[in-house]
């Protein structure tokens, strides 16, 4: 039985989710208060899975019940139910909560939601997962310029030239940024030679996501390759992963994410090939030898896969559910219930067809994907069909292979 | 035209000066006739040099009733379509310019000329009366120019009476769309809200009519069994299960709660749209008669989000009559108050408990009165007299443009010809206090 606290100023609000969510009364422990003041009081008493906070409300609004909840605990998971939808794109930017709806947000959406979020949570909660982490000595932290960029962009009216400062105060950050900027993956119409202007031509949200992949990856470059694994193969295919998940979620609202997810939704393998690298080759070899995906071989040898170690990470470091839950389950998304074209259905597709399109396709990867298909696609309300995804993953590889020859 | 006319004096002088072609002799003396040839050369000679001077000069004769021109020269005849012959004899009025610094006059030559900047001195006779103007005006070209200077910059000043009046259109329509910008976001907060829990509470609704109905064909099988000869206590029993499963006793206590929260719901959802309706009365520059304490509610209800965690509202209206009016703009007024209010009370850190707006509405006489107090931070003495300025404002950049006074100012005063007056004390709160006359702006005509 999970334990949920929800908490808003409005008795009709609390009152409509309570009968809303009766159905759930056999898996879900409900508790309903009024103030910020009534769910800290609450939250002293018992131990919540999750805590769902209206945003304004008098004395001590959503964002302060939340940032404590999130010193005291942390393994509540945090969600916003909030009516001021310009709020939102701030709100994602800071990881007071892990999730973020907006009123009014349909019955059924909202449940599934929760039901997502919990999931998460019992995945990193996970015993197997949590003795793995538990034996790395340090994990990797969140990235130092990203963190910085995360900070300045949630406040209020922050400029594209202190946005650019803080990327620029790095050499070698804002150099692979204007690098990537410029590749073919953007196909912008002129040369960027600035990082303001880049900040300006691509938006915050874009640049920041940029600059967190720079940094993964040279965070990576200290780990050194071990176990045969090619580094920059892997960055490229990440690149490539992200910029096929962003083209696919072109005018959609998913395509701020859509980048970021791609980019890492490997990161898993930062703490694997660190910390494990004797069972990753056993992985990849029971992979080869019995023909299942490695994510499985992983999870056989390792305890996790590298989806659910970087989604662990990536939870860690503050980053929406939708992220986290994306690159958990970007091998098997079919294991949540999910009938619209989200995140996780957007990352799934995006790894598969990048992979699938590759030229150089092995067939233990292909079984990888064996349940993303045309009938998934379906399935999940996608805005295109898988031969149209093939043709856009095609599109961007060419681009970049011709741009990899000029250079 | 205003001005004074020079009356003309009908005393006979001496003439000082005449045209060699047309004056009468000066001496009537025969017995000097060649005195009289040498005047006469003189005054042709004395009129060539006039007529080579660059300055217009005119001698008007003001013995008669009318007055005429005695003599020009040249260069005033060009001034003129005329030759100085042509111009002799005509009659004459002088009028005073109304730039009186200047001292100068108008000439009007009958129908044909109008010369301004004439610098007149008056010749008078012995009884000190006057017989004669000797006037004269700067050169054609220099005047031109100084009138041609003088029309650039009446256009200058019209163009840039022209962008003021843009200006200000434009600062009036932004702070509008501030206003409306704001209230937006405010107003589908206010929105969002019910709609949610109307939506939660339908989908509720919808699943226990699914559990209703379960249990009622439950209990039509058990009537059946029943009929049937079972025992109905075995039915009974089994129909408690089937409560319990259906959840009829949640469903007993929250289905009415439930249809009455959807309903109310419903209800502020509509009042607000009501509201917004209201509130956004279309613009029209005409006034037509409005109901002040309507408009005031409408605007508390679209504005509620604005002041609902900063203060109360404590209303006091009194029946008033239809006040003629832009109701459109005065509820940009009403907004613009109850919002620096909330702002001010916001300041001092009270909340919705200890934070008070009070609105009133009396009236008096042929005018009404509405004021609006709030016990937030006030404004300081110094700060009074500047806070209907355009652009004055204390709150930080990106907060508000400083138009939200000027403009109710201007909406007040000058488009309703009301009043707007100010209290204020630091640390216990400001009052606004509005009057409108009830008729109405007085119309043009009325002026008049």
């Amino acid at each position: 039985m999970k334990r949920i606290l929800f908490v808003d100023d409005e008795v009709s609000a609390l009152d409509g989710i309570r009968t809303m969510l009766r159905r759930r009364r056999a898996e879900w422990e409900m508790d309903f208060v009024e103030s910020a003041d009534a769910a800290l009081a609450a939250l002293e008493k018992h131990s919540y899975d999750l805590i769902c906070s209206d945003m304004r409300m008098p004395h001590m609004d959503g964002a302060q019940l939340l940032s404590i909840a999130s010193e005291r605990w942390p393994q509540t998971v945090r969600i916003v139910l909030s009516g001021y939808s310009q709020l939102a794109q701030t709100m994602r930017l800071v990881p007071i909560a892990h999730q973020y709806l907006s009123k009014p947000c349909e019955a059924d959406q909202f449940d599934n939601v929760l039901d997502r979020c919990l999931k998460v949570q019992e995945l990193l909660t996970r015993p197997t997962l949590r003795a793995l982490v538990g034996r790395v000595k340090k994990l990797p932290s969140l990235p130092r310029t990203y963190a910085k960029l995360r900070e300045a962009m949630a406040q209020p009216n922050v400029s594209t030239a202190e946005i650019a400062k803080i990327i620029a105060a790095d050499m070698a950050i804002s150099a692979k940024v204007l690098q990537l900027v410029n590749s073919a993956f953007f196909r912008l119409a002129r040369r960027i030679s600035k990082i303001e202007q880049a900040v300006a031509y691509l938006g915050f949200a874009t640049v920041r996501n940029l600059v967190l992949s720079v940094e993964v990856f040279s965070q990576w470059n200290q780990v050194a390759a071990v176990g045969g694994f090619d580094l920059e193969r892997m960055q490229s295919d990440a690149l490539l992963t992200g910029a096929v998940a962003r083209a696919l979620a072109a005018d959609t609202p998913l395509v701020d994410d859509a980048l970021v997810a791609g980019l890492v939704c490997d990161i898993g393998y930062l703490v694997l090939v660190a910390e494990c690298p004797g069972e990753l080759q056993r992985a990849r070899e029971l992979a080869a030898s019995e023909e299942t995906p490695l994510y499985l071989a992983e999870r056989a040898t390792i305890g996790a896969s590298h989806a659910e170690v970087g989604a662990y990470l990536l939870a860690l470091w503050g980053f929406p559910y939708s992220i986290v839950e994306a690159v958990a389950h970007h091998h098997d998304p079919t294991a949540i219930a999910h009938t619209e074209f989200d995140l996780l259905g957007l990352l799934a597709i995006a790894t598969a067809v990048t992979a699938d399109t590759s030229p150089d396709c092995d067939p233990a990867k292909q079984a990888t994907f064996a349940s993303v298909d045309e009938e998934y696609l379906r399935a999940i309300h996608a805005p295109f069909t898988w031969s149209q995804a093939q043709d856009c993953a095609r599109a961007i590889r060419s681009a970049d292979d011709a741009e990899g020859e000029t250079e | 035209m205003s001005g004074r006319s020079f009356a003309n004096s009908d005393a006979s002088i001496a003439a000082t000066s005449a045209h060699a072609a047309t004056a009468a002799p000066v001496h009537s003396s025969s017995a000097a006739s060649a005195d009289v040839a040498d005047l006469r050369r003189a005054v042709q000679l004395r009129d060539r040099m006039l007529d080579l001077t660059s300055k217009g000069c005119i001698v008007i004769d003001a013995r008669k009733e009318q007055s005429s021109v005695l003599f020009v020269n040249r260069a005033f005849a060009r001034f003129t379509r005329y030759s100085p012959s042509e111009l002799v004899g005509s009659p004459v009025t002088v009028v005073v310019e109304n730039d009186l610094a200047a001292k100068t006059h108008t000439v009007q030559i009958g129908d044909r000329a109008s010369v301004n900047g004439v610098l007149l001195e008056m010749v008078r006779d012995s009884q000190d009366r006057v017989t004669h103007y000797i006037g004269v005006v700067a050169d054609a070209a220099v005047q031109m120019a100084a009138e041609r200077a003088r029309d650039e910059l009446q256009v200058r000043l019209d163009a840039e009476m022209r962008e003021r009046q843009r200006v200000e259109l434009e600062l009036h329509l932004s702070q509008k769309l501030e206003a409306v910008g704001r209230l937006a976001a405010g107003v589908a907060h206010e929105i969002n809200t019910p709609i949610q829990y109307v939506g939660d509470s339908i989908h509720f609704l919808r699943s226990a009519a699914g559990d209703l109905e379960r249990t009622l064909n439950e209990y039509r099988n058990g009537l059946a069994q029943i009929i049937a000869g079972a025992s109905a206590s075995d039915v009974q029993s089994a129909l408690t299960a089937v409560e319990l499963t259906n959840d009829i006793e949640f469903h007993a206590a929250e289905m009415p709660k439930a249809f009455a929260r959807t309903l109310e719901g419903v209800e502020r959802v509509a009042q607000i749209v009501r509201a917004m309706k209201e509130f956004s009365h279309p613009d029209v520059d005409e006034q037509s008669p409005a109901d002040i304490n309507h408009a005031l509610q409408s605007t508390l209800i679209v504005a509620k989000n604005e002041y609902k965690y900063a203060a109360k509202i404590e209303t006091d209206f009194t029946e008033l009559p239809l006040v003629v009016c832009n109701i459109g703009e005065l509820n940009q007024v009403f907004l613009n108050l109850l919002v620096n209010a909330a702002h001010a009370i916001a300041d001092t850190g009270k909340d919705a408990d200890t934070g008070a707006i009070a609105i009133t509405t009396r009236l008096m006489g042929d005018a009404i009165e509405i004021t609006l107090a709030d016990n937030g931070c006030g404004i300081p003495q110094e700060n009074l007299d500047k806070i209907f300025d355009p652009f004055f404002t204390t709150k930080e950049v990106g907060k508000g443009t400083g138009q939200g006074l000027a403009i109710t100012r201007a909406i007040v005063v000058e488009k309703h010809a009301g009043s707007v007056h100010v209290d204020s004390r630091i640390g216990v709160g400001t009052k606004f206090t509005l009057r409108l006359p009830i008729a109405g702006r007085p119309s043009v005509e009325a002026l008049a």
